[in-house]
């Protein structure tokens, strides 16, 4: 008897190695369950109930962590068209390409130079102050805010800010509605006792529902925010642009900040805030960026509004 | 005493097995596309050369990673290795649609019923999303001989 136990066990771990290799990071409880129905070690009522314990917990497991990248892009896509309703592109090829571009320095500079699909940068055709991401790599920015940067490194500063948005996958973390979250799971296939019935297209518009309102009209957690500034200064000084020019940037926002009826000042901390936040984080990067070489580029484009 | 001897033998003989069986599905670590489509590079720089095209869901087999770079090879074609960024690659399997879907808990499958350009064209139709706009912007792509000018133009860091 017990020898036969023995080899059983030995089975259940060999049966495991091999459906590990399979799987890659497999669920352990099923593939633990079948190797030990496959040995005669349990019954097919112990298999089911260990499977359902599995089931559930993966029915709980975060939509953010379930998210596919291909259904980030498509959120990413309606986020960026339903702000895309309210706002004309800026029609100014030059502009779009220089800002293309910038961002294209910065995201290939990174640690994640490819998403689903890519980055794309477009221009909103309005004088408020304002820079939005999408998980799907949209970088929407306002002509307002390219009128208002002072040099390339402010203007790259603001969008690897949005670029770290989208890198630490902040929007995805605003899904919060019960009914985007069932919608994410089960068009991922990640929790089978969600059972059918599920409204994907409602769960779909809740989800796009869920991150417009966050990024348009509340805006990040403060935290999320402070990070997403602190990974801009790595991700700048990586591109080589100097993280120095987020400080002038932010000042240049702080003027604003009265004026402005929309935009960072009412979806952001406050630019004193913000200041502050990276006041030590900043010290780290004090290399030679060379910020005099793209002055007349920047120029040029920004005489070109 | 003889007994007991084979039932030793045939203790050590089970674990060396278990070894061999566990080193053997632990030594070939798989990966999945995680991106649209990209290229496979002949040295880790996304200015080399593309030795091979692979496409979301894709199988391939990690041989080994150096620093932001993975090199890897499809399951599809082992005959080629090339360098992919190393966060184009997925641990979890992906099931790109049209596939057959798997129960696996972990598995993510996007099947024909997942967010998807069939979804995006009924949502369109309610009239939530400019899609046009979007596309507009989706044009708005930089060739790697245009960035690379811009960076060297500006005195900016060349990738890796």
């Amino acid at each position: 008897m017990m020898k036969r136990t023995y080899f059983c066990a030995c089975a259940v771990f060999a049966l495991f190695c091999l459906s590990s290799s399979v799987t890659a990071k497999g669920s352990f409880l099923k593939t633990l369950s079948d190797a030990a129905s496959s040995a005669g070690l349990i019954n097919e009522d112990t298999k089911k109930l260990v499977n359902a314990v599995d089931t559930s917990a993966a029915a709980v497991a975060s939509a953010s962590e379930a998210i596919t990248p291909e259904q980030q892009y498509y959120i990413g896509r309606a986020v960026a068209g339903t702000v895309l309703k309210n706002y004309k592109i800026y029609n100014n090829a030059q502009a779009t390409a220089y800002v293309n571009k910038v961002c294209n320095t910065i995201t290939q500079a990174s640690d994640k130079p490819l998403l689903y699909k890519g980055y794309w940068v477009g221009i909103l055709d309005t004088s408020e102050v304002n820079a939005i991401s999408t998980p799907g790599g949209h970088i929407l920015v306002t002509r307002g805010l390219i009128q208002c940067a002072e040099s390339e490194d402010a203007l790259a500063a603001v969008i690897a800010h949005e670029v770290a948005h989208i890198q630490l996958e902040h929007a995805v973390k605003a899904i919060k509605s019960s009914r985007a979250t069932n919608a994410i799971l089960v068009t991922a296939d990640s929790a089978s006792s969600v059972k059918g019935g599920t409204d994907v297209m409602g769960g779909f518009g809740d989800c796009v529902d869920d991150i417009v309102n966050q990024v348009v009209t509340s805006g990040y957690s403060k935290n999320q925010e402070y990070d997403a500034d602190k990974k801009a200064l790595s991700l700048m000084n990586d591109a080589g642009y100097n993280p120095a020019a987020m400080d002038s940037m932010l000042k240049l926002i702080k003027k604003t900040e009265s004026s402005q009826k929309a935009g960072f000042c009412k979806t952001h901390p406050s630019a004193d805030a913000r200041l502050n936040n990276i006041s030590s984080e900043k010290k780290k990067y004090n290399g030679s960026y060379a910020e005099s070489s793209r002055i007349a580029r920047f120029n040029k484009i920004k005489g070109s509004l | 005493m003889r007994h007991n001897i084979i039932t030793g033998m045939k203790r050590f003989i089970s674990c060396i097995l278990i070894l061999c069986v566990g080193i053997a599905a632990f030594a070939i670590e798989k990966r999945y596309i995680a991106v649209e489509s990209t290229s496979l590079r002949a040295k880790n720089s996304a200015s080399s050369k593309s030795v091979g095209q692979v496409a979301y869901g894709d199988e391939v087999s990690l041989i080994k990673e150096s620093g932001k770079w993975s090199l890897v090879s499809p399951a599809a074609d082992s005959s080629i290795q090339g360098w992919i960024s190393s966060s184009a690659l997925s641990k979890r399997k992906i099931v790109a649609g049209g596939k057959k879907v798997s129960t696996d808990a972990k598995e993510i499958s996007l099947a024909g019923k997942g967010f998807s350009e069939g979804l995006e064209a009924e949502y369109g139709k309610e009239g939530n999303a400019d899609y046009n706009a979007v596309d507009a912007i989706e044009k708005n792509t930089v060739t790697e001989d245009e960035r690379s000018t811009f960076v060297k133009e500006g005195k900016l860091k060349e990738c890796e």
